[in-house]
């Protein structure tokens, strides 16, 4: 039976046996009959023969059919016929349904159930499809259903309907301007920020902004006739007054839209002075806050988008002034802009309606004339007939960069709105998932140390798998493919913020997960001898599986690949490690992969000791250069991306430390790495050490500025000698000796405030710290410096007192001229 | 080339009888699906003398204005074209048709004269767009004799050939046509620089 037969007879049996089946039983049995092209035809001539003959009973069914067809298909066709067959079906139902909706066969009961019923079709075909035009006709369609769905809403209370119908009416006026669903241009920067996109998508914000005008109509109560009858406080729907607000701020974007837009897109602004006539004539009440808006809309004002194409220019002034022309003559033949002398109105309000009312009148009167004069002379002249110089106007630089910035800020704000409501979700989410585990949090993490195969998902993830379901690749970047930095930026975010032991244990189960599988993963001596011998064995083999791959003469299962994350997809091909479930199975894997031991991805020898000083020498220099940025906000960058603009603003360069200076926390890291973050054994080459050095040199170098920072390491150095209880102080002693002796040589009498900040403010001085002083004090041009900052450290140190005096003394005994400073200071003070 | 029979024109002059019905007899000969309107308040056309127009109601069909004027004078109106302009009309439609009175909706108006264009533009807005349906509406200003209505019929079906061609590539290729219209118009108003040319998109 074809499915034409099919069609008809149930539709015709449901019409004559008075059966309100639907066809929902029709689908399956043509898809698995029937490709989708005669299905669609049929469907076609179903309409046809439902329009023809009892409509209101036959349409609704195509429709219903129609929706099963489309939308029982749980995933969205791949290949491109599929995928045409899709749209032309999409179309289909999107037209089936706006011709029910506006057939007048059919009551307005019955296109508000059925509305209602395909509500979550429209919303799932508006939020998701990527075609222009079916978006176009869904948002009228939507538009159509609007006031129905009100209505129902208000007489059955139904708030999921509510909050869906809300959700869809912000996701098409959040998106009214820009050039969604097209999403992105060439360059990737998302849509609606460009001024030559102004232009762009011009069908879809036609309809966008047909929709909002039927929005403002169906919200706002009629002055005449209670057309919506919406009882103030409805327990969905609100106030009436709270309804109102929200159409009236829908319809100051139409009208700032016609004041603000700097580009000459007339289609727009006809479009806006079209749907601002249905409002003038619906609701009166607009029409102060309509006429206002429009009388500054300047059309000589707006620029040319197409700086090249003059005539196209010309052509839009011109049907934009005409259609100017036609609403003002529209107000005013239709008494919308009435002409009232303010006498024959009362009372003290309809005088202050009047009065704006017959000054309107006025301004639109004059207008009109203007307007039409204008056109006239045009038409008289010759619409070719003009100067181009006269009529080019191309937006000024500064203008347009201006315009570009707060679009920017402005899509920016979109975006971080955007990703907020979506962290917001997120929360809910878990907490959700937390919520229904019995707030029990054990029964959402995953705190096994055995990772179920070796993905890096595998790996990294804490939480269950029926508890990490959130579509994380939802969240929006400025730039289209840079999605992945706001997962960077949440993961930064919350590891500045998590509790570090959390942080540690998670970690831990982490590298538990990497230590079993790197045992389960054979090692590769082993494999390599194993292979040997396998290779001896199997010579005649051996050939065919080093050029295929795997073996095709062999009758075992060839090799299966390890699953790998798509980041690594290019190295797959280096890295063929096998599945080790099974030994036989590993076995055989291995004969098929490639053989040199050092494209494993785990390698179990540990780093030696050349490779572990490269290394360390490389982090210093990465950390050392991060100084000579100079980039503002404190950020962080890497000295390979100093150069790429597009890194400076990766969320991998922003996060940073609390206070971040590019100047100086790259040394509070190497600081802290010297002191406590390193081995500092033989066998570890040293790597304290090194850092040490490097810090000593930097310091060295240009020494009067960093005595904050000396003093800052060697307390550093010091504290961590004390909490670990080595009391003998080496390190310290070492390099605050090998500091001044470094320090000392090059110090004249104008460091006195310097060094003496560095004798006072390092945690622990000793004979030996007192004694690199000699050097200075023996000094006949320096010894002011010397003497100066003994009686400083002997007036405000006094744990020191003892062993200055002892100093004092030996220096006396070796030169005596020096008897006056140091008299001076033994006599005073001891 | 193949032609849109999908779309659905309209032509629209004053009294639906030179302008728009000879824009609908090449549109209709060329495979469009196409229909006429008048947005006058009644069909004139002239009368003996310049005073005396002969007005008909809309809706009055053409085979019987033909018969009056075949009684007034054959001569004189052979003479002037009306009765072979009323001869191709009654071949095409019944009767003359009033624009605001009538209920199909289509994709392209073509109106013949700004005055009608303006008609169509505030008609539209009386209606209030309930049907929430787009219509690109487009002026041709043609001037009301049996030359130029030739010349502006020409240029229509040019223009109609145009936005026929360039809706089938964008539904092909997913660009919305409003996009590229006002490109259309500007080519085409380039090359017929003694039409001058306006356009609304409007709402049903």
């Amino acid at each position: 039976m074809s499915i034409h037969a099919n069609i008809k007879q149930e539709l015709d049996s449901s019409v004559t046996s008075d059966d309100s089946k639907p066809l929902s039983n029709y689908p399956e049995n043509a898809t698995n009959t029937a490709d989708d092209k005669s299905t669609l035809e049929n469907l076609i001539q179903a309409r046809t023969l439902a329009l023809e003959q009892n409509t209101a009973e036959m349409l609704p069914k195509v429709l219903e059919t129609t929706s099963n067809l489309l939308f029982q298909k749980t995933e969205f066709p791949q290949t491109p016929s599929s995928k045409n067959e899709y749209s032309s079906l999409a179309h289909f139902y999107i037209d089936l349904f706006h011709t029910l909706l506006i057939n007048s066969r059919i009551s307005n009961i019955e296109k508000s159930l059925i509305a209602s019923a395909h509500f979550h079709e429209l919303f799932t075909l508006i939020t998701t499809t990527g075609d222009p035009i079916l978006y176009k006709s869904a948002i009228l369609t939507y538009s159509q259903t609007y006031p129905l769905l009100l209505d129902l809403v208000a007489k059955t209370s139904n708030e999921k309907l509510w909050s869906d119908m809300t959700k869809l009416k912000r996701f098409i006026i959040s998106n009214w301007k820009s050039i969604y669903p097209l999403s992105t241009c060439e360059n990737g920067i998302i849509s609606g920020v460009d001024l030559d996109s102004d232009d762009k998508n011009m069908g879809c914000k036609l309809a966008s902004v047909k929709f909002m005008s039927q929005v403002i109509i169906s919200q706002i109560s009629s002055s005449s006739s209670s057309s919506l009858a919406i009882p103030d406080n409805h327990p969905v729907l609100g106030s009436q007054r709270r309804l109102e607000k929200e159409a009236k701020a829908i319809l100051d974007l139409l009208l700032n839209y016609l004041i603000d837009e700097p580009m000459m897109v007339s289609s727009l602004f006809i479009g806006i002075l079209n749907v601002l006539a249905f409002i003038l004539k619906a609701r009166s009440q607009t029409t102060v806050r309509i006429l206002s808006g429009i009388l500054k809309f300047n059309v000589d004002g707006k620029y040319m988008i197409d700086e090249k194409n003059v005539l196209k220019y010309r052509l839009s002034k011109r049907m934009v002034e005409r259609c100017y022309k036609n609403f003002a003559q529209f107000g005013i033949k239709n008494q919308l802009i009435k002409n009232d002398s303010p006498s024959s109105s009362s009372g003290a309000e309809s005088n202050t309606s009047t009065t704006s009312s017959s000054n309107f009148y006025g301004k639109f009167s004059k207008i009109s004339q203007t307007l039409h004069i204008i056109g006239e002379e045009t038409k008289a002249k010759g619409i070719l007939n003009y100067e181009e110089t006269a009529f080019i106007n191309i937006i000024p630089d500064n203008e347009r960069s201006r315009i570009m910035n707060n679009r920017e800020k402005f899509q920016l704000k979109k975006t971080i709105d955007f990703n907020n409501n979506l962290l917001t979700d997120l929360k809910n989410y878990s907490l959700e998932k937390l919520e229904s585990s019995g707030n029990d949090p054990n029964r959402i993490f995953n705190n096994s140390t055995i990772a179920i195969d070796n993905s890096y998902s595998s790996i990294f993830s804490l939480m269950n798998s029926d508890n990490s379901k959130f579509d994380l690749s939802q969240f929006k970047t400025e730039q289209k493919g840079k999605e992945s930095e706001i997962l960077i930026q949440l993961a930064s975010e919350a590891l500045s913020s998590v509790d570090t032991n959390r942080f540690i244990n998670a970690l831990s189960i982490v590298a538990s997960r990497y230590t079993d599988l790197m045992n389960k993963t054979p090692n590769p001596k082993e494999k390599r001898s194993h292979d040997d011998t396998d290779n001896n064995n199997n010579n005649n083999n051996n050939k065919e599986i080093e050029e295929d791959g795997y073996d095709f003469n062999s009758s075992e299962i060839p090799t299966k690949k390890l699953k790998m994350e798509p980041s690594q997809e290019d190295d797959v091909n280096k890295y063929k490690v096998e599945e080790d479930e099974e030994d036989e199975e590993e076995e055989e894997a291995i004969k098929t992969t490639d053989l040199d031991d050092t494209k494993y991805l785990f390698k179990l020898e540990p780093m030696d000791r050349d490779t572990k000083i490269a290394n360390i020498k490389r982090i210093i220099q990465n950390i050392l250069s991060v100084k000579d940025q100079r980039e503002e906000n404190s950020l962080m960058i890497s000295a390979n991306n100093s150069n790429n603009n597009q890194d400076i603003f990766s969320p991998l360069n922003k996060i940073k430390l609390i206070d971040w200076k590019n100047e100086n926390s790259g040394f509070d890291i190497l600081i802290r790495l010297a002191s406590r973050g390193v081995d500092n054994n033989e066998n570890s080459g040293l790597c304290g050490d090194i850092i040490r050095d490097n810090l000593y040199e930097y310091m060295l170098q240009d020494f009067d500025n960093k005595v904050g920072l000396m003093v800052e390491w060697l307390n550093e150095e010091w504290y961590f000698e004390s909490i670990s209880k080595s009391f003998e102080f080496a390190t310290y002693n070492k390099w605050s000796l090998r500091l001044l002796d470094g320090l000392i040589p090059f110090l004249e009498n104008n460091h006195r405030r310097l060094f003496i900040r560095l004798m006072s403010e390092l945690p622990k001085l000793t004979m030996d710290h007192i004694n690199k002083m000699r050097q200075i004090c023996m000094d006949p041009a320096r010894n002011s410096l010397g003497f100066q900052t003994l009686k400083f450290l002997v007036m405000f140190r006094p744990p020191v007192k003892g062993i200055i005096k002892e100093f004092l003394e030996s220096i006396l005994k070796e030169d005596a001229t020096l008897e006056k400073q140091c008299n001076s200071i033994l006599s005073k003070f001891y | 080339m193949t032609r849109n029979t999908d779309l659905k024109f309209c032509t629209v002059c004053a009294s639906n009888n030179n302008r728009s019905m000879e824009s609908h007899k090449v549109l209709q000969e060329a495979g469009y699906n196409v229909s006429s309107y008048g947005t006058g308040s009644a069909v004139r056309l002239p009368g003996l003398s310049i005073d005396k127009p002969n007005v008909y109601p809309f809706g009055t069909p053409y085979n019987d204005i033909y018969n009056d004027l075949l009684s007034q004078s054959p001569e004189r109106y052979k003479a002037n074209g009306l009765l072979q302009m009323l001869d191709r009309n009654r071949k095409l439609k019944k009767a003359p048709e009033k624009w605001q009175t009538n209920t199909k909706t289509f994709d392209f108006v073509f109106t013949c004269e700004e005055r009608c264009f303006d008609a169509v533009c505030e008609d539209l807005m009386l209606r209030g767009g309930h049907l929430n349906q787009m219509v690109h509406i487009i002026n041709i200003d043609i001037k009301d004799d049996n030359e130029n209505a030739k010349i502006g019929g020409k240029a229509i079906l040019k223009l109609a050939d145009m936005l026929s061609e360039k809706v089938q590539e964008c539904e092909e290729s997913f660009i919305p046509f409003e996009d590229i219209i006002m490109d259309i118009l500007a080519i085409w108003q380039q090359d017929h620089p003694k039409l001058p040319l306006l356009y609304s998109p409007g709402f049903y």
